[in-house]
């Protein structure tokens, strides 16, 4: 069956009036003319003037067609899969639908579409059919169950709306598969049906497993051309703030969107704090940075905004809670000859011996630490536990008692940065579970090493998204060489470079270690080994890494629609951000809105932000082809499946397949146009 | 003068006509003295020319006067000027009403005949009249009366084409009536079988008269400047042809060139002036093309 993608444009179809009342207002009406000579004439004149009606008939026709070529074109025609509705007399058939209700849904009527798609096949199965629906996002829900009730079904359909999550397609086609797998019936089909953006797919990385016997059919509905859209990517403060000025950096991401201009608002508590023009283009990622008049003492919520228009509103404000500052405890564990031990006024002594450049850099960090200096030989006779964060500068020179201590302090939940020394580099691998071959150096300073990027998987990425620029790219003259391919250590997690030479070697590598985490920097501390410390942006990232800490002791707060509170105890209230209250029961569902919360419990009340998954704003469709091997290995029907997603990846909304429609319409009209030109050609002479 | 006379005679045209003179390329008898060359040298009373004297002359024609002067023998010739009797043979058929450029090829054709009568009329020649379609519908008989003019300015105005053409068998009638020589200008677009036609012609010209044939087109018979589809009415039948112009065009002026080409061939071997004429050029242009033609041939 025949369907449109731009329905509209088949109104300009009408069009073709134009030339049917053109030819009628137009044409050569026969003149009458006395000619006395008319004997002169040739005998064959009758038959030039049947010619030429004929003639002028066909250039009708011809134009009439290419005006109807041309917008049955742009109305971007593709034939439905007829063939996949099951015929009224195949009985026994069971179906379900997944329908995608992540926030991209709410773009253009992406959802109007998906539900028109699910009623139409639900209205074409046989009576005696088994039915169901899963609407789905980051969690999937079954909004109708197993029914042979086509009416039920529809009903869900209408009850069931779009929200703001982010999208889990395997866990929504999982579910539909296991209803569908309860439904007694010959055959059991899923229909999936969404928008199919990339971010959908992340989580996927081969294919959906589904129970056997179960056929799994996309059914793309995205608008063939990409649909333009602007969000706030990202909303958070600089750690440059000083008291009085909150440094917030705002980042708008454009997607598929051609030029624009708009304008770029901080609120808070409702008042308009800053606005700014800004200009963006296609792919841009536009970086304003705001010095807000706010106190550093003081928790803040921020609302992002900005005001160009797009297919996907939704996204184009962002809420975020700028946290009071929070003094961290930090251990600075570094070799040295004379060591002052105690609290913050002992730690701010003099320190011979120690390592100048650290000194330089702890005390740079402020008032926002409260750093403790101890000698490796005194690690362990402080509380770990009261300290979130640490720095080993030299470890390999430590005592074996020190870097035991130093790694049951991870695994309560520290966070430790290492700078290696001139030891046994065996050492680090014991403390950060890295293994190293030897160092690489370079003599010719010239032949310096380039850190080049912070790697995007790693979870600094969200303090600081505009990534390379976070070390102001320093130079490496030696460094440790890490082998990436270590064996993770028990207990610990992945080893993730987040920063890297520019021959690829890590520079800055993670570690996941228990409750914590180690940050190994492959050079050392010193500006013959590299000029890291030089950096003026050396300061804020190493306070990123050790900030890390001070989240273990701050109040989480910001989440992402669909995370579920963790710390409401039972009596908490929760006031959304239409000022709504929510019971206790839906305190443990998922935070379904994007905004700032207020959440009192006992005498504390704490606010905390919501915001949409970034990810969700790219409604960039997946590529037809990873669309089409949604369900590859899924079970004894494979070849089917594949066969039967790939035709309707063709044939239903793949855009490329869309294209190939629309490109023979547009060649059929100029085809047309082609034959018109000759045809008039002739007839004017 | 009335202006209906004033509209045939056009005086600039006569102006350009009154510094011309028009001779008759035959001789013609004549009773009237006139501009005219007589058949009857040697008796007349106007000199010609002197030549020499021949053997056989009569002696009695030599001039002394001259022999006494050069003392040689001369021949002293005379020529009489005599009067010319002209027809003006015009064609009121049907075909002869069209006319696409604002003029009519009858209007085209009384202009002319008015013209030349005047000319005529003031070189004291006697001018008649013959006026046809399928009959002869007005005739004068050449007169050199004062009036006679204005009559024949009046009899053509009376006349509206409206009928068919039988010019051949018509001037076949015109010629069988004629009774003394002299010069017959048919104006006519000859829109009837030309091997007919050029029969009743040399009829005209068997008495030995002096035929002068103004074969009258149109511009849009000329040159067919029609476009688009086109209903053709023969204004003679009122049959009907449509037919696209642009197709028709090549094969149309091909068949109308033949038709001229066999009229100005077949004339000239017959010794008939033809002249094509163009309704759109000017009046005088076209006629002081005829009586350059004309003066060549004296």
């Amino acid at each position: 069956m025949l369907a449109f993608i731009n329905p509209m444009y088949l109104l300009a179809g009408t069009a073709v009036l134009a030339p049917v009342l053109l030819h009628l207002l137009l044409r050569n009406r026969p003149q009458r003319k006395i000619l006395p000579t008319m004997r002169f004439l040739p005998g064959t004149s009758q038959q030039s003037v049947a010619m030429h009606r004929l003639k002028n008939i066909l250039l009708l026709i011809l134009r009439a067609a290419a005006v109807l070529l041309i917008a049955l074109a742009f109305s971007r025609p593709y034939f439905e899969r007829r063939q996949i509705v099951p015929a009224q007399d195949e009985a026994g058939e069971a179906v379900v639908f997944a329908i995608d209700a992540s926030m991209s849904m709410r773009a253009n009527d992406r959802w109007r579409v998906a539900v028109d798609r699910a009623m139409t096949l639900n209205r074409a199965l046989a009576a005696d059919s088994r039915r169901g629906v899963v609407v789905f996002d980051r969690a999937p829900q079954v909004a109708c169950g197993d029914t042979d009730d086509a009416l039920a079904v529809e009903t869900a359909l209408k009850q069931a709306a779009p929200g703001y999550g982010s999208t889990d397609l395997a866990a929504g086609v999982r579910a539909a598969a296991d209803l569908a797998a309860t439904m007694n019936a010959k055959t059991r089909n899923v229909y999936v049906i969404s928008d199919f953006q990339r971010a959908g797919f992340k989580q996927i990385t081969g294919s959906i497993d589904i129970p056997e016997g179960i056929s799994l059919t996309p059914m793309p509905i995205a608008e063939e051309e990409h649909s333009a859209n602007v969000a706030i990517a990202a909303c958070a403060e600089k750690p440059e703030s000083l008291p009085g000025h909150r440094l917030v950096r705002v980042q708008v991401a454009a997607f598929n969107t051609d030029k624009a201009d708009g304008t770029v608002t901080l609120e808070s508590g409702n008042k308009s704090l800053e606005s700014r023009a800004i200009h963006v283009g296609a792919g841009d990622r536009v970086v304003e940075d705001f010095d807000l008049p706010l106190s550093l003492d003081a928790q803040c919520v921020v609302t992002a905004r900005v005001d160009i228009k797009d297919a996907l509103p939704d996204d184009n404000a962002l809420t975020v809670v700028l946290p009071a500052r929070v003094t961290l405890p930090l251990l600075v564990c570094t070799p040295t000859d004379v060591v002052a031990m105690g609290g913050p006024e002992a730690s701010r002594t003099a320190l011979p011996g120690a390592n100048p450049y650290l000194k330089a850099v702890v005390a740079a960090f402020g008032a926002t630490v409260r750093p403790t200096w101890l000698a490796p030989a005194q690690v362990g006779t402080l509380p770990a536990r009261e300290y979130r964060a640490a720095i080993a500068n030299a470890p390999e020179s430590f005592p074996a008692k020190a870097i035991e201590s130093l790694k049951a302090f991870v695994r309560d939940g520290g966070v430790l940065v290492v700078f290696p020394g001139d030891g046994d580099p065996s050492v680090l691998q014991d403390l950060a579970g890295v293994r190293t071959d030897g160092w690489e150096s370079s003599i010719d300073r010239d032949q310096f090493q380039l850190v080049t990027y912070v790697a995007s998987d790693s979870a600094l990425t969200s303090l600081d998204e505009s990534g390379a620029t976070v070390l102001g790219f320093p130079k490496a003259f030696r460094y440790l060489k890490v082998v990436e391919q270590t064996p993770d250590p028990a207990g610990s997690g992945a080893m993730h470079a987040i920063a890297r030479l520019d021959n690829s070697l890590p520079f800055v590598v993670e570690r996941k270690m228990g409750q914590g985490t180690v940050y190994l920097f492959t050079a050392p501390l010193a500006p013959k080994d590299s000029d890291l410390v030089l950096r003026a942006g050396f300061t804020p990232f190493l306070y990123h890494l050790l900030d890390r800490g001070v989240d273990l002791i701050r109040p989480k707060t910001s989440y992402i629609v669909g995370d579920t509170l963790v710390d409401a105890t039972d009596g908490a209230v929760l006031a959304g951000p239409d000022g709504r209250e929510f019971d206790a029961e839906l305190l443990r569902r998922p935070l379904a809105s994007p905004g700032a919360y207020t959440l009192r419990q006992a005498a504390n009340e704490r606010v905390f932000a919501v915001r949409t998954d970034p990810e969700e704003s790219d409604l960039t469709p997946l590529d037809s082809q990873r669309i089409a091997a949604m369900g590859r290995t899924a079970s004894i029907d494979a070849q089917t499946l594949v066969a039967s997603a790939a035709d309707v990846a063709r044939n239903d909304s793949d855009p490329d397949a869309n294209q190939q429609v629309w490109w023979y319409l547009m060649a059929a009209a100029l085809a047309c146009l082609g034959a018109e030109t000759m045809v008039a050609s002739r007839t004017s002479r | 003068m009335p202006e209906t006379h004033q509209r045939f005679l056009q005086p600039k045209l006569l102006a350009l006509l009154g510094k011309m003179e028009l001779r008759a390329a035959t001789v013609v008898e004549g009773v009237m003295a006139g501009l005219h060359r007589s058949p009857y040298r040697g008796l007349s009373i106007e000199f010609a020319e002197y030549r020499h004297y021949q053997p056989g002359d009569e002696p009695k024609r030599i001039d002394w006067k001259a022999y006494a002067r050069s003392d040689r023998h001369y021949i002293k010739e005379f020529e009489d000027e005599v009067n010319l009797e002209a027809r003006i043979v015009m064609d009121a058929s049907a075909s002869m009403s069209f006319g696409s450029n604002g003029i009519t090829k009858w209007q085209y054709t009384g202009y002319m005949a008015a013209s030349l009568a005047y000319l005529l009329q003031s070189q004291r020649d006697e001018i008649g009249l013959v006026v046809l379609d399928e009959d002869i519908r007005v005739e004068f008989q050449p007169k050199h009366l004062r009036g006679h003019l204005i009559r024949l300015i009046g009899a053509m105005e009376s006349v509206t084409p409206s009928r068919e053409t039988r010019l051949a068998s018509v001037l076949h009638r015109v010629a069988a009536k004629l009774r003394r020589r002299g010069m017959i200008i048919v104006l006519s677009d000859l829109l009837d079988d030309p091997a007919e036609v050029i029969a009743a012609l040399r009829h005209l010209q068997f008495g030995g008269n002096d035929v002068v044939v103004f074969h009258l087109l149109d511009p849009a018979e000329l040159r067919f400047d029609f476009s688009g589809p086109t209903r053709f009415i023969d204004p003679e039948t009122n049959a009907m042809v449509p037919a696209l112009a642009e197709d028709v065009k090549g094969p149309y002026l091909d068949a109308l060139g033949a038709f001229l080409k066999t009229y100005r061939e077949e004339l000239g071997k017959t010794n008939i002036a033809y002249t094509l004429i163009d309704t759109s050029e000017p009046l005088d242009r076209a006629l002081l093309a005829f009586l350059s033609y004309r003066m060549k041939r004296k």
